[in-house]
């Protein structure tokens, strides 16, 4: 019998005849995810377990370790040293539900922050008339402008708010500015 | 994006997976995890040559062998696909450990090229039927 558009946590509990083994599987998965995704980077940059090695001055038996084992097992300074070699910048973000929706919205704002700050900085290298630098102050300009909407939008909402009118633009109906081009600012560079 | 890939038991050795399934239920899992990031390779990759992968290994003829990883203490297993790359079909075969692996392998080629035969012989009945109008 023919399983095709299956999926291999099923393909398992069916050959095994044991429902349990797509359980397992799907733990596997998750118990390896990270491990996973630097699998998955390295063979993006095109380079083998031995390119790798060398970029990291070990031996290639190292990082067939770290890929075989789970998340749990990795240690982080090899993360560190697997990343630096990927050429990949690694940032580590905590996300603890237990905190206020205010701390966490402030951290995500100023994470966004930071990289605007890094563009703008781009734009200067770049210099001030070239394409890029005005295609990245455009979108400065609509992100700029689809925050205030969507956020002013948001701030409408609340007991006693009144909506935020920006100039020629007005609050779309749905509430969000991405759903609706009207809304969106066409920013000249 | 490559064209999708789709895995499939036709070819599959079930009393293997079976009997192996309640010995070893830790390795067969991984096995089957790895064979779901092979097949998420092949779909962002399009060809077994674009990718090196520690846990998939050719064994020749079309057949690899994929590895268990993440299992502390485990024993050494093999789980033999078939990557019939024409159909963009991986092949479940079967499943052992490592002192089985010389009589698995023997065994997946002889699979595969009974398949192989089955599918030319299909081709060319098919060609012979359209020459023939």
């Amino acid at each position: 019998m023919s399983k095709k558009n299956t999926t291999t946590a099923m393909l398992a509990a069916s050959l095994t005849g044991d429902p349990e083994a797509a359980a397992r599987v799907a733990a596997h998965q998750a118990e390896t995810r990270f491990v996973r995704t630097l699998i998955d980077m390295r063979v993006e940059k095109k380079l083998s377990q031995r390119d790798l090695a060398k970029k990291m001055g070990v031996g290639p038996s190292k990082v067939c370790r770290m890929e075989a084992c789970n998340d749990k097992e990795l240690n982080l300074g090899d993360v560190m040293l697997y990343s630096k070699a990927l050429g990949v910048n690694m940032s580590v973000l905590f996300d603890d539900p237990a905190l206020p929706a205010a701390d966490l919205i402030k951290h995500h704002v100023f994470a966004v922050h930071d990289l605007l700050e890094k563009l703008m900085k781009l734009a200067h290298t770049v210099g001030g008339d070239d394409t890029i630098s005005g295609k990245i102050k455009q979108f400065y300009g609509e992100v700029l402008f689809n925050f205030t909407l969507g956020l002013g939008n948001s701030f409408s909402k609340l007991p006693g708010g009144s909506p935020i009118r920006l100039d020629g633009a007005e609050p779309t109906k749905s509430g969000s500015p991405a759903k609706s081009a009207s809304a969106r600012l066409a920013v000249k560079a | 994006m490559a064209e999708m890939w789709d895995i499939s038991d036709a070819l599959a050795e079930n009393n293997r997976f079976k009997a192996f399934g309640k010995k070893h239920p830790l390795e067969l899992a991984a096995c089957f995890s790895n064979l779901d990031h092979i097949v998420a390779l092949l779909n962002r990759h399009g060809n077994v040559g674009a990718f090196q992968v520690g846990f998939f290994r050719s064994e020749g003829e079309s057949v690899y062998r994929i590895g268990q990883t993440g299992v502390k203490h485990a024993v050494e297993t093999r789980l033999y696909v078939y990557v019939y790359t024409i159909g963009r079909t991986l092949y479940v075969l079967t499943i052992g450990d490592k002192t089985q692996q010389a009589d698995d392998i023997r065994r997946c080629k002889e699979i595969v090229r009974t398949f192989e035969k089955g599918a030319h012989h299909e081709q060319e009945k098919h060609d012979h039927g359209h020459a023939g109008g």
